[in-house]
């Protein structure tokens, strides 16, 4: 489980605020926010590159100062950046950084550079920005983490390539024993995915939900204007109207009922990540408690 | 973790990392020495320095050496090496261990082929003496700062220009310590022409001094990301 309590990074002007939550292995966290919310400060906490400010956090009940070997053991990485030596083969720079790893596995190694369409032996700056992406991946597989965690890795993969990745993400999780935490914008990805929501802006938590609990917490409701202008004030995050009509993002209560008129659905990750960044009006406050279990 | 510095100092002796500094437009590194070599070539032609032609080669060659070992392992680490299962104390083993085999393998050479040279009385103790002290003094200086340290300042700051400065006196000695002017001086050997070697001995070791200070701040922060990103201009990646 990775643990975080009242997690606070101050960095160059940004401020990563009281980020709390409970991730249990076995589960996809999404981690979504519009630019400059601090998903990949996140990130890099939780990946030991910086210390937080205030607050701590345990993966697995250890933390980074008296158990790092350990912990970057157990997590694998997929980053934006270009991480390893130009002039080494994908090979030699698996075997180099392999080596510092209790499971890593040459032959494992070479056969997700199989499964992905990578020449083992080709040089490293000569990969485009999929392949090294892919090259990620399959060093992040081969060492055997128990957590995973990917920063924006599917936005520069081919259709096909997506498609096997995702389903490599399902496989990854499906023995409850391994974890994956996914910073994308690509939130159509999440839907099919992700387990549970992490939903960050301006560097704070302000959505900590299982995917199931987010669907039935919302309602995208649309029809005409003013139909959908009669919905209770204090329930609407944001509305938009148009010539056609208007549509509304509510928090949706069990005793809501909704005019027959009106088209209701439960939103999709991505209509819930536009809403809330749309709107201008604070949120009620949904999971702020850090001691609450999420996954109960 | 010492077998992984052997490692990764043998591996930059492949080919294409011999050529790699041309390719990524390190000019410095890659012309200066040769430059400097084939200035110094015409010792072998000149009757009265043939016999200082070996010693020459046995002060720049090492500096080559080491030249090119500080360009391909620089001093920091890349930001994989904070990824990986490499504690802080693994961080500050390896790059002290691995800054002391860039200076320890080129001194070596220097300290054989100087021997070799003194015993071929072609220089005699005090000179071989006051050389083994500045090669070490150089290879100290030249593998932390030989692609570095002006890069770590920001440009226009007076720290930038002092890096520079820093930068250009350690390469200026090396001029001034083997510039075959300074051998004809030597074959006349005027009575002072050992205290002017020992004063560039001395300007030597107070840049060393200097240089070891710096980086010796730089090593604590080098143990930690994010410490060495507040402290550095560019992030190191490869």
């Amino acid at each position: 489980m990775i643990e975080l309590k009242h997690l606070t990074k101050r960095w160059d002007g940004f401020t990563l605020h009281d980020i709390s939550a409970k991730l249990p292995t076995g589960y996809i966290v999404g981690l979504i926010g519009p630019n400059g919310s601090g998903k990949t400060t996140l990130l890099q906490l939780l990946l030991g590159l910086y210390q937080p400010t205030a607050g701590g956090m345990t993966i697995d009940g250890k933390n980074y100062d008296s158990a790092e070997c350990t912990l970057h053991d157990a997590l694998g990485f997929v980053l934006q950046e270009r991480l390893f030596d130009g002039n080494y083969s994908l090979e030699e720079n698996a075997d180099l950084y392999g080596s510092y790893y209790s499971r890593y596995e040459r032959e494992t190694f070479r056969s997700y550079c199989q499964r992905f369409g990578l020449n083992p032996l080709c040089r490293y700056r000569t990969l485009s920005k999929g392949e090294e992406l892919k090259f990620q991946f399959a060093f992040a597989l081969s060492h055997h983490p128990v957590w995973l965690l990917l920063d924006e890795p599917t936005g520069n993969f081919d259709p096909k390539f997506r498609s096997e990745f995702l389903r490599l993400l399902k496989a990854f999780v499906a023995d409850e024993n391994h974890g994956i935490v996914l910073a994308t914008h690509l939130t159509d990805d999440l839907d099919r995915l992700a387990d549970y929501i992490l939903y960050l802006e301006k560097g704070e938590l302000l959505l900590s939900m299982d995917v199931e609990e987010m669907r039935q917490a919302f309602r995208l409701v649309a029809g005409e204007t003013y139909k959908v202008r009669l919905l209770p004030e204090e329930h609407v995050i944001l509305r938009q109207e148009n010539e056609f009509g208007a549509k509304a993002l509510v928090r949706h209560r069990a005793y809501m009922q909704y005019d027959k008129a009106l088209h209701v659905a439960s939103p999709s990750i991505e209509e819930l990540m536009y809403f809330m960044t749309k709107r201008k009006k604070p949120l009620p406050d949904f999971n702020k408690d850090a001691s609450r279990d999420t996954f109960s | 973790m010492n077998r992984k510095i052997w490692r990764d100092y043998w591996k930059i002796w492949r080919l294409r990392q011999i050529t790699a500094p041309w390719k990524e437009r390190a000019y410095f590194t890659t012309l200066w020495m040769p430059v400097y070599l084939l200035f110094v070539l015409p010792c072998i032609w000149i009757e009265t320095m043939q016999e200082a032609a070996p010693v020459y080669y046995c002060y720049l060659i090492p500096v080559l050496w080491g030249t090119f070992t500080a360009h391909r392992i620089p001093f920091g680490l890349p930001k994989i090496a904070y990824l990986i299962p490499m504690s802080a104390a693994d961080r500050k083993h390896y790059l002290v261990g691995m800054y002391w085999l860039k200076v320890a393998i080129p001194l070596t050479f220097s300290l054989a082929a100087m021997l070799t040279v003194r015993f071929l009385a072609w220089m005699d103790w005090y000179e071989f003496f006051f050389g083994i002290l500045m090669q070490l003094l150089l290879s100290m200086v030249i593998q932390l700062t030989a692609d570095r340290l002006p890069a770590e300042q920001k440009k226009g700051t007076l720290a930038h220009v002092g890096a520079w400065s820093i930068f250009a006196m350690c390469f200026g000695t090396v001029f001034l310590a083997t510039a075959p002017l300074w051998i004809v001086i030597a074959e006349s050997k005027p009575a002072n022409y050992r205290w002017a070697f020992a004063v560039i001995l001395c300007l030597q070791a107070l840049l060393t001094l200097k240089c070891m200070r710096y980086y010796g701040a730089l090593l604590k922060n080098s143990m930690f990301y994010e410490s060495c990103l507040k402290t550095t201009v560019t992030e190191r990646s490869k």
